[in-house]
């Protein structure tokens, strides 16, 4: 008797399975959810973290100087910190943080900058872990940097609004374009008064396949990051000079007094010098003519 | 060529006490130190400068008041900056408590510029109008510092030392007061002739 083989249903039932997996795939790989990146950290969350509107403090703030400056990165927003840690690593922001420390070193009235280790600030600390780093620290002046990044994949347009402290920043975007803003407030601790910021962006727009669109992103998030850093640096050191302007032009934005046992010094400025040294050949060139 | 003697007494120890750096801490008008008996820091501390550009802002006022003020009363220059100079540093160390260390000539500059001034306000008419510019410039140089706080920005290659505008205030006030007093001696001496009319050079009587 001859045996018929066993008809082979397995195998058939997988590629009709396949095959419907793969149709399915086609037909609505257009309407993909959005796949995009965001990684961040607010100084609005880190400031007023119960959904508080941000306010500049109506009080003038009083520098003691010389002042102790402490310059920190803001906690990051996401659960998932390993994300935005492998794109903005640790090499690169203490870079930022070193160039920043830089341009406060340079101003006549700041005695140290302490850079803040991450861990002393904690996710929503507001400024009660402000005053915990004052403390600790010494500092007097405080400067928090903080940073977005979005990254979309798809071709849908969608944008991002960043919470800045003077208010909300909406980016418009498209496929493959990093995004990445990053804003540095300088906040006196003990009058919790903003005395100035400064903002960075940076914009790269991707045109890579799917293939390698993953690693692609991976590279513009690292690129995002270091130009935005780059364009902070730039207006730091102009928000800086405006700062150093409006304390001389307004002395009414803020009270400055000298911490006990200060160097002090005398100093004549140019332009007095410069009027009495005029006045002096003025008078010797009449005196010259009339002789 | 009286004028230069008086001169390099006042402004030749800043430019050598800048190119000596090891001694500014020996010199220097320190509060601790004064109180405890170093008593030289109250005439020296005048003559530390904190950075090149420091000195040379101050030089370039003084020499020109400086040698002006000897020009038109010889003495007079190297007798204020050896009063004042003490006075000063005990007004520093009365009124500003929170002041620790300090130098710079700009005060005792300012006290020259004031006599300069003063002397000139009290002389012929020409030169009174000349005098009454020099003063609106102290004065103005007094405004400046206490309403704008721009001396507080100053730059000096140390960013924490900062400028003290009182030392300003004391020079020109400590001026006030020595020309005032030496007017009135040299008029009571010399009758009811004003003193510091008499006391211009020797050409401008003869006109």
């Amino acid at each position: 008797m001859e045996t018929q083989p066993a008809p082979n249903y397995i195998p058939r039932t997988i590629a009709i399975a396949a095959l419907v997996t793969l149709l399915l795939i086609a037909l609505t790989g257009c309407t993909i959810p959005s796949r995009s990146t965001h990684r961040s950290s607010s100084v609005v969350e880190f400031l007023y973290p119960g959904g508080e509107q941000p306010f500049v403090k109506p009080e003038i703030p009083t520098l003691n100087l010389p002042l102790k400056v402490g310059v920190a990165f803001v906690p990051s927003t996401q659960r998932r910190y390993q994300e935005t840690a492998q794109t903005f690593p640790g090499t690169q922001k203490q870079e930022l943080l070193e160039k920043v420390s830089a341009q406060f070193n340079d101003l006549p009235f700041v005695a140290t900058i302490e850079e803040i280790p991450s861990t002393y600030l904690r996710r929503g600390g507001s400024f009660e872990n402000l005053d915990q780093i004052q403390g600790l620290m010494g500092v007097d002046v405080m400067v928090l940097i903080a940073h977005d990044q979005m990254q979309g994949r798809v071709e849908d347009e969608w944008s991002f609004a960043y919470w800045t402290v003077v208010g909300a920043y909406i980016v418009p975007a498209s496929k493959n374009e990093t995004h990445t803003l990053m804003e540095a407030v300088v906040y006196d601790i003990r009058s919790r008064s903003l005395l100035f910021r400064a903002p960075g962006a940076s914009v790269i727009k991707g045109r890579s396949s799917l293939v390698r669109s993953a690693e692609k992103m991976q590279d513009a998030s690292g690129q995002g990051f270091s130009d935005a850093a780059a364009d902070l640096t730039i207006n730091l050191a102009d928000q800086l000079e405006r700062f150093k302007i409006r304390l001389k032009e307004e002395p009414e934005a803020a009270i400055i007094t000298h911490k006990p046992g200060y160097t002090g010094a005398g100093s004549l400025e140019g332009w007095f010098s410069g009027g009495l040294l005029v006045l002096g050949l003025g008078r010797f060139l009449l005196r010259s003519s009339r002789s | 060529m009286k004028t230069i003697g008086p001169l390099a007494i006042f402004s030749l120890p800043a430019v050598v006490v800048s190119l000596l750096p090891q001694f500014h801490e020996i010199l220097c008008f320190d509060r601790t130190s004064i109180l405890r008996g170093q008593l030289w820091r109250l005439w020296s501390g005048h003559w530390v400068h904190f950075s090149n550009s420091h000195l040379w802002w101050n030089l370039a006022a003084v020499i020109c008041a400086a040698a002006w003020l000897e020009g038109r009363r010889p003495g007079l220059l190297l007798r204020f900056t050896a009063l004042a100079a003490p006075l000063l540093s005990l007004g520093l160390l009365a009124l500003d408590s929170q002041l620790a260390i300090y130098g710079g000539l700009s005060g005792i500059g300012t006290g020259v510029v004031t006599l300069l001034g003063y002397v000139l306000v009290q002389s012929r008419r020409s030169d009174r109008w000349t005098g009454f510019v020099v003063l609106a410039l102290i004065a103005t140089k007094l405004g400046h510092d206490s309403l704008t706080g721009a001396a507080l920005l100053s730059e000096f290659s140390n960013s924490a030392v900062q400028t003290t505008p009182i030392a300003h205030a004391l020079g020109a006030a400590l001026a006030l007061l020595f020309g005032a007093t030496v007017s009135r001696q040299r008029s009571a001496s010399n009758g009811s002739m004003p003193a510091l009319i008499n006391s211009t050079s020797s050409g401008s009587i003869a006109r």
